[in-house]
Parts: C-alpha cells; sequence; structure tokens
C-alpha cells in the first residue's frame, strides 16, 4: 500500500500546483487606471499622465466632445449617473480648431456606452481645468491619438 | 485482491490521467471555494460597516439608488446633496442625535484615497475610534486624522502634509485599526472639508441615533416632516446591500459550479477510457466469479475516490488561495462596487462539508454510466477484447 501513497503524492503536489494557476489564468491584471469619479474628486491631486477608465455617456460628434462617466456607477445605475459625482468631458478634435490645450486628434470617436481607456494629463486653462487627452483605447485598439 | 486494493490499482495505473483528472476537480472545488469565499468575505465586510456606523436611521437625498446606498458604507464619494438647513431642521427634532458626512476624495501620489469630512469629536465618540499616535483635529482645524490603512498605504505619519483640493492639510493624528473602511479613509473636519470642497454647507448623509429605538418609524417620520430627504433604517440600509452582494455571490458561485460541472465531465471520460482499457481485466474478474455488482461497485469506488480526494485538495488549496486570488476578482466592477471588498472569508465548517459531500456526489453521478457499462460486460467479450 505504501508505494501506492508515494505515488500518490507526486499526483497531489501536480494537482495543488495546478490548480491555482489554473485559477490565476483566468485573472487579467490590466493598466491600473483610474476611475471617473475619483478622478473628479479632486483633478488637482493628480498629476504627470495619468489613464482614466470609464463609460461613455454621450457623444457631440460636430464639437468633438465626449462625456466619461464612472465605470463602477454605469455597471449599476447605467448612462444617467445616480449619484452624479463625476462626469468628465473630452475634446478631442479631428480636424478643425484645435482643443483648448491645443491639441489636434487622428482616429474615430468611440461609441456610446464604450467603455474606454483615456490617458492624459490634467492641465490648467483659462477656463478651469481640462483633461488634455493624449490617446484614446477601447480594448486593445487606439481609437484616437494625438497628432 | 479487494476492492479497494483494486481501486488503487486501477487509479494509479495511469498517473498522469489520474493526476490531470484529479486536477479538473480540483480546480473545481477550488473555484468553489473562492467564489464562496469572496462573497462571504462581501457579507461580512458589510456587515461590519453597517455595525460600525452605528445608526438607528440613514438620511438620504431623496431618489438614492443601491449605488449610494452600498457607497454609505463603503466610505466612498457621494454627492453633496443635503441641505444646511435640512441638517439644522433634523438636529432640532428631540431624540434625536445627527452625525453629517461629507465623503469626497483626494489623491497622493496619484493613487486615489477617500476624504470625509466629519465633526471629528462626535464621530470620535460614536464610532469610539482610539486616536494611535497624535491628536484629533478641531473644528476649523487645516489637519487630518488617518484611518490605520490609509496611513499604511500611503506612509503618512503625524506631522507629514497631503494636499486636499489644493490645500495643504497636516496629518495630526492616525486612528486605530477598526477592521472597516473607516481605515482607508482621511477624516477632516466638516466644516473645512465644506469650504475646500466648495459644498456651499451641504453634506453627503446623515447618520441618525434616536433616544428610544421602539419608536424609529415615529422618528423616521418626523424627520422626513421637518426636511426634504429620504430616511432609511439602518437594517433596510443592510437588507437593501446585502441583496446586491448576495446577487454577486449567487453568480459567482453559479459560474464557479459550471468549472466542477466540467470536471463531471472530465471524470466520466476518465472512467469510460478505463471501461475500455481494463475489459480483459473485467472479463477475467468475472470469470472467477465477480458478480456485475462488484465490478460496478469497483468502479463507482474509483469515481468516489476523485471526488474525495479532489473535494479535500480543492478545499485546501482553495482556502489559501482565496487569500491570495480574492483580491485579484474583486478588482472589477461588479464587486468593486460595493467598495472594501478586498476581504476573504474562509466558509464555515457546514459550508466546507456541503462542498466535500457535492463533490463526492457528482463524482459518483459522474461514475455510474461507466461503472454500468464496465459491469454489463460479457465475460467471453470481455476476455476476447484486445
Amino acid at each position: 500500500m505504501i508505494p501506492i501513497f508515494a505515488r500518490m503524492k507526486h499526483a497531489l503536489v501536480l494537482t495543488a500546483l495546478a490548480a491555482p494557476l489554473g485559477l490565476l489564468a483566468g485573472c487579467s491584471s490590466g493598466v491600473e487606471a483610474i476611475g471617473v469619479n475619483a478622478l473628479s474628486a479632486d483633478p488637482m491631486a493628480f498629476t504627470g499622465t495619468i489613464t482614466v477608465k470609464g463609460v461613455v455617456q454621450d457623444i457631440d460628434a460636430a464639437a468633438s466632445r465626449i462625456m466619461l462617466i464612472d465605470e463602477e456607477e454605469y455597471a449599476t445605475c447605467g448612462l444617467t449617473p445616480c449619484a452624479g459625482t463625476g462626469i468628465i468631458p473630452l475634446h478631442v478634435p479631428l480636424g478643425g480648431e484645435p482643443s483648448s490645450a491645443g491639441s489636434l486628434y487622428s482616429g474615430s470617436l468611440p461609441d456610446i456606452e464604450d467603455t474606454v481607456l483615456v490617458t492624459g494629463e490634467v492641465k490648467s486653462m483659462g477656463q478651469g481645468l481640462v483633461f488634455d487627452v493624449d490617446r484614446i483605447e477601447r480594448g486593445s485598439s487606439t481609437l484616437v491619438s494625438r497628432q | 485482491m479487494n476492492d479497494l486494493r483494486l481501486v488503487l490499482r486501477n487509479l494509479f495505473g495511469s498517473r498522469s490521467r489520474f493526476a490531470l483528472t484529479l486536477t479538473g476537480i480540483t480546480v473545481g472545488i477550488t473555484a468553489l471555494v473562492v467564489m464562496m469565499s469572496l462573497g462571504g468575505g462581501l457579507r461580512a465586510q458589510i456587515e461590519r460597516q453597517a455595525t460600525d456606523l452605528g445608526a438607528n436611521l440613514i438620511v438620504t437625498p431623496k431618489g438614492w439608488c443601491a449605488y449610494e446606498q452600498v457607497k454609505v458604507l463603503s466610505g466612498d464619494r457621494l454627492p453633496d446633496a443635503i441641505l444646511p438647513a435640512d441638517v439644522e431642521a433634523i438636529e432640532a427634532i428631540d431624540g434625536v442625535a445627527v452625525l453629517p458626512y461629507l465623503t469626497v476624495g483626494s489623491a497622493i501620489g496619484n493613487e486615489p484615497v477617500a476624504v470625509t469630512g466629519i465633526r471629528v469629536a462626535d464621530t470620535i465618540a460614536a464610532k469610539r475610534w482610539s486616536v494611535a499616535e497624535g491628536t484629533a483635529p478641531s473644528d476649523g482645524e487645516s489637519g487630518v486624522l488617518a484611518g490605520a490603512a490609509a496611513a499604511e498605504t500611503f506612509g503618512l505619519t503625524v506631522g507629514d502634509e497631503v494636499v486636499l483640493r489644493g490645500e495643504p492639510f497636516e496629518v495630526l493624528g492616525v486612528i486605530e485599526p477598526t477592521g472597516t473602511g473607516d481605515d482607508g479613509v482621511l477624516f477632516a473636519p466638516l466644516d473645512v472639508a465644506q469650504r475646500v470642497y466648495e459644498t456651499d454647507g451641504r453634506v453627503s448623509f446623515l447618520s441618525v441615533s434616536v433616544a428610544d429605538i421602539t419608536e424609529v418609524d415615529l422618528y423616521a417620520q418626523r424627520i422626513t416632516d421637518a426636511a426634504n430627504v429620504a430616511v432609511i433604517s439602518d437594517r433596510q440600509l443592510l437588507a437593501s446591500v446585502l441583496s446586491v452582494v448576495d446577487t454577486v455571490g449567487t453568480t459567482l458561485t453559479v459560474i464557479a459550479a459550471v468549472a466542477v460541472l466540467t470536471a463531471a465531465f472530465g471524470i466520466i471520460n476518465t472512467m469510460l477510457m478505463a471501461t475500455l482499457e481494463r475489459r480483459r481485466e473485467i472479463g477475467i474478474l468475472k470469470s472467477l466469479g465477480s458478480s456485475n455488482g462488484r465490478v460496478f461497485r469497483v468502479f463507482m469506488l474509483e469515481a468516489a475516490a476523485y471526488g474525495v480526494l479532489g473535494g479535500i485538495v480543492g478545499l485546501l488549496v482553495g482556502t489559501a488561495a482565496s487569500h491570495v486570488i480574492t483580491p485579484l476578482i474583486a478588482e472589477n466592477e461588479f464587486t468593486a462596487f460595493v467598495g472594501g471588498a478586498r476581504v476573504a472569508a474562509v466558509p464555515p465548517v457546514a459550508d466546507m462539508v456541503t462542498i466535500l459531500f457535492g463533490a463526492v456526489l457528482v463524482s459518483v453521478l459522474s461514475g455510474v454510466y461507466p461503472a454500468w457499462r464496465a459491469a454489463r460486460l460479457a465475460p467471453v467479450e470481455a476476455i476476447s477484447y484486445e
């Protein structure tokens, strides 16, 4: 009987190692992104280039403006934020006049309800704070990037 | 050869197949334990938060949904929608003690941090906090009291400076760990937070303790009569939030159950393969007088062994893994919605026994068809098989 259990030990070790690895395989690390509500609480506290994760609530294609809402809040409340603590406006002109931060962009705007990662920087402009977009990504594809 | 020796010899005849089949059921059980751990952890965390709030009634702006109710317990940012006049009207009601909260936020080193404006002395007394280091800020003072986890995460000590909305605040004290979401928050005097965050005296919500808890409904009515607000009892709030948590927990458990079901098909496959490979052996057993029942029993014991071993290893691995994997799984929009979700609670012993029993049951059921096929093999047909 003992040799059987000796062989069993190898099998159990293999099983013990394989199980957590199998579970970890299902987890994705992803980019460490900031939520919309967190950013809008104190935008000045975020310095340098940051990545914000949010859901596209509204698009004004003519003005190249996108409104971004918090992903967690969207999961519960849909496109109309119930807490309404944070909506971040993004200006990404695809031609024509540059944004207030002096940027022009290429690419195509995301769709409403898309979850996007927006990389950029909070800047203090004449009319207040703006989020100067560097690029907008949806999944693995870059939708909008600064020219 | 007795049945047990026969079962063990058959199981370990093909070690790699045994290991892979066992891995299947182990992964399934591990997933189940991790998911139950996550669900249980969320529930325990919410219950702790609700108890810690120490209120009989929660006063919120009208029209709040489950999202905001959850955030009351998690301490995350909420809109400042209760007017100062409403706070004053509620405080004027006899027999109520009011604690206003303004839940906002900021960042340290680009990492978001929860900030809450409170009446410092009243809140410390109500929540029975102990200040481990330093002192608590006074009303009007630009200082913060750091929760233990916030202090540890951001390396804050007494005398350090944090900047909220562009204004410097000195860390005046650090609270002893409470085991609740308060540990991750920076607390500032309410009047200062209202000024810095430009809320014009508005607050996010109020926690209200009443003098006579048998008259909670009466106090709730008085509050809604006096102010343009909504009132929810602590029990209603807890039930509302737990219903969300339970939905998440059920969803996760169903996902894990699919993993167990997949493992069951692995067992069926392994056992069917074993039936085919051991036809000659089955034929010899039958020729030596073994009954159909014995052959059936041996195969069923093999299947049950997968359940017992996979269940035990899965419970052990799952319990250990839940502390590592649960925080990773908790980082999604469903569980993060609940906030403070990075906890793992080991499922109760009764649940562990149920999981083990379930693993054996699934394995035994998976073994029925292969065992039945093995038992009904005719001896002559089986022996002549090459």
